[in-house]
């Protein structure tokens, strides 16, 4: 599969017209980003899976991206880097402060459009790369990404609220940066042609998500193309999730049914 | 084996869920508990979001008492009027504990309240339990029995609106069963267990339950409430997992039945000793946890 997006990518270099463009694909959270950032113009992209099914036996999964410098012909130049982003999300993140000798979490602050997963993998650091002017717009620091929505306590520093919530994301294996090069990770392939290979893991939420491949020279976003990804319940799991939300109440008495009938049928084969 | 929570939203070792289950099952066959109030902070320790896990516990102690319920229906071993009193009462501290639990959820102090509760009544409970298994053991052969003349009997007997309670022999006021089901019900919603625990000594001191009938119409009350509480979970916080549900009853049910056999013949003073310490040593580190200064001075919860 890999050899085959290989070839089809290389293609599209020679042949511009045929490059998939996806610019359409581009998610609306994106067009927040300056004009610079949402540059488009058929840099190649392809990743091996766009849709994840989540059935009774998902563990997480693993996407792969190729990235490919478009100077490749001619002497290389400029950096790639690559981006997996998860759906944005609402978070509420609140202190832990002693009261009566126990910590008790107070004061939340709410932050809007998270991201629920920031990978971001390149040879030389994100900031070696690109302008603090450009990691800002592209929304690739995940300590500037999300917005504040709510009044923080006056005694209390935003930005360690920030820091509290990247720290937890960090440590629950959603925010992560690969640097180098790594055949696990980030790996040349050949001069200027990359995969990146991105491990989903199970706590990541269901949605959403979007493959992004950048190309920086001189600090600068040159071009960009986005794909999406789409991690999505199928089979049993669909059907749960559907009736657990839209028949709720059908959905706990069939679970008191399933219950019942569990221990009558316990007793019936049990008795002798 | 791993399998994927639809509604918790983690994969769990499907094997080792019911391998728990039924351990736990089984000790709560043998001691005679339901075992809820090991099975949810079980779970919550596997990483199952708190409100996941105190929703769906109740359905596996429903599924765990539908046998016994029925034995004891069968030979008439109930006092349906009492249980139904109960249950009234339970019915209303569901609805209560239910929208409690919400209402905590948006304030986002749901998880303390639920460690804090887990605190007090596995002290209360562990240190009940030790208690009496030491007594029963320096006095073997000796039951107790409640006063007839306490104070509490008193103010008991002079509480309105009394009813007659055939099967029990008794001739009480509705309240005292009212309350106790209302609390055992809240307890069931906020901290997903049965409370058979606290039924019990209840029903033996304060209504004065006779033993024929006792287990029985306790049985009926957590049957109630624990379908109660997992229909209203369901249908306002919709965390009831399906799928965790069923890993918890298949091995639940199964932990259970070979607990009973064992369990009659087995010293069950020395088994209640010893889960009244493990229960009073999980007290003290749940409270050490809550009083000890935290590794991560924020805690981060998405928004639905």
């Amino acid at each position: 599969m890999r050899a085959v997006l290989l070839i089809l990518a290389l293609l599209g270099l020679t042949a511009p017209a045929l490059a998939q463009n996806s610019g359409a694909a581009v998610r609306p959270q994106t067009g927040t980003a300056t004009s610079t950032a949402t540059a488009q113009d058929g840099l190649p992209i392809a990743v091996t899976d766009e849709r994840i099914d989540v059935r009774a036996d998902y563990r997480g999964a693993r996407v792969s991206v190729l990235a490919i410098n478009p100077t490749l012909r001619g002497r290389l130049r400029g950096d790639m880097a690559v981006v997996l982003r998860g759906p944005p999300q609402t978070m509420q993140v609140r202190r832990k402060r002693p009261f009566m000798g126990l910590w008790v979490e107070r004061d939340p602050v709410t932050f809007t459009e998270v991201p629920a997963l920031l990978y971001i993998a390149s040879q030389r650091p994100l900031r070696a790369i690109a302008s603090p002017q450009a990691v800002v717009a592209l929304r690739l620091d995940p300590l500037s990404t999300a917005r504040l929505d709510s009044p923080t306590p006056a005694d209390a520093d935003p930005r360690a609220y920030r820091l509290g919530l990247n720290r937890q994301m960090e440590e629950r294996g959603l925010y992560r940066e690969y640097i180098g090069n790594d055949v696990r990770t980030f790996e040349e392939v050949a001069p200027g042609i990359y995969w990146a290979h991105f491990q989903i893991p199970a706590n990541a939420p269901i949605g959403s998500y979007q493959a992004q491949v950048l190309y920086f020279r001189d600090g600068q976003l040159i071009s960009s193309a986005t794909r999406p990804v789409e991690i999505a319940r199928i089979g049993v799991e669909q059907i749960i999730h559907t009736q657990a939300q839209d028949r709720p109440l059908l959905f706990g008495i069939a679970v008191v049914l399933v219950a019942l009938s569990t221990g009558w049928l316990a007793a019936l084969v049990f008795r002798r | 084996m791993p399998i994927y929570l639809p509604i918790a939203e983690i994969s769990v070792n499907a094997l080792g869920l019911i391998a728990l289950s039924a351990v736990i099952g089984f000790i709560a066959g043998l001691v005679g508990i339901g075992g809820g109030f090991i099975l949810t902070p079980s779970l919550m320790l596997m990483g199952v979001p708190p409100m996941v896990a105190v929703a769906t516990s109740p359905s596996q102690v429903a599924a765990a008492s539908v046998s016994a319920a029925l034995s004891h229906f069968r030979r008439r071993a109930v006092d349906v009027r009492l249980g139904l009193v109960l249950s009234i009462g339970g019915a209303a501290g569901t609805i209560v504990g239910v929208g409690l639990l919400a209402g905590l959820t948006q304030t986002g102090q749901a998880d303390l309240v639920i460690q804090l509760m887990y605190v007090a009544f596995l002290t209360g409970m562990g240190t009940l339990m030790t208690l009496e298994s030491v007594r029963a053991l320096r006095y073997p052969g000796h039951t107790l029995t409640p006063r007839r003349r306490s104070r509490l009997q008193r103010t008991l007997r002079a509480l309105p609106l009394r009813l007659r309670f055939p099967a029990s022999g008794r001739y009480m006021s509705v309240l005292p069963p009212l309350v106790l089901g209302a609390v055992v019900g809240a307890l069931a919603a906020v901290i997903g267990v049965g409370g058979g625990f606290l039924l019990l000594p209840a029903m033996i001191y304060l209504l004065r339950t006779p033993a024929k009938v006792l287990v029985g119409t306790s049985l009926m009350q957590i049957l109630v409430v624990t379908a109660l509480v997992t229909v209203l979970q369901a249908s306002i916080n919709r965390t009831v997992d399906l799928v965790l549900a069923l890993l918890l009853m298949v091995g639940g049910v199964i932990g259970a039945q070979y607990g009973v056999r064992l369990g009659a013949r087995l010293r069950a003073e020395q088994l209640r000793l010893v889960l009244g310490l493990v229960v009073l040593a999980t007290a003290v580190w749940l409270l050490r946890d809550l009083g000890s200064v935290p590794e991560q001075p924020f805690t981060v919860g998405v928004v639905r």
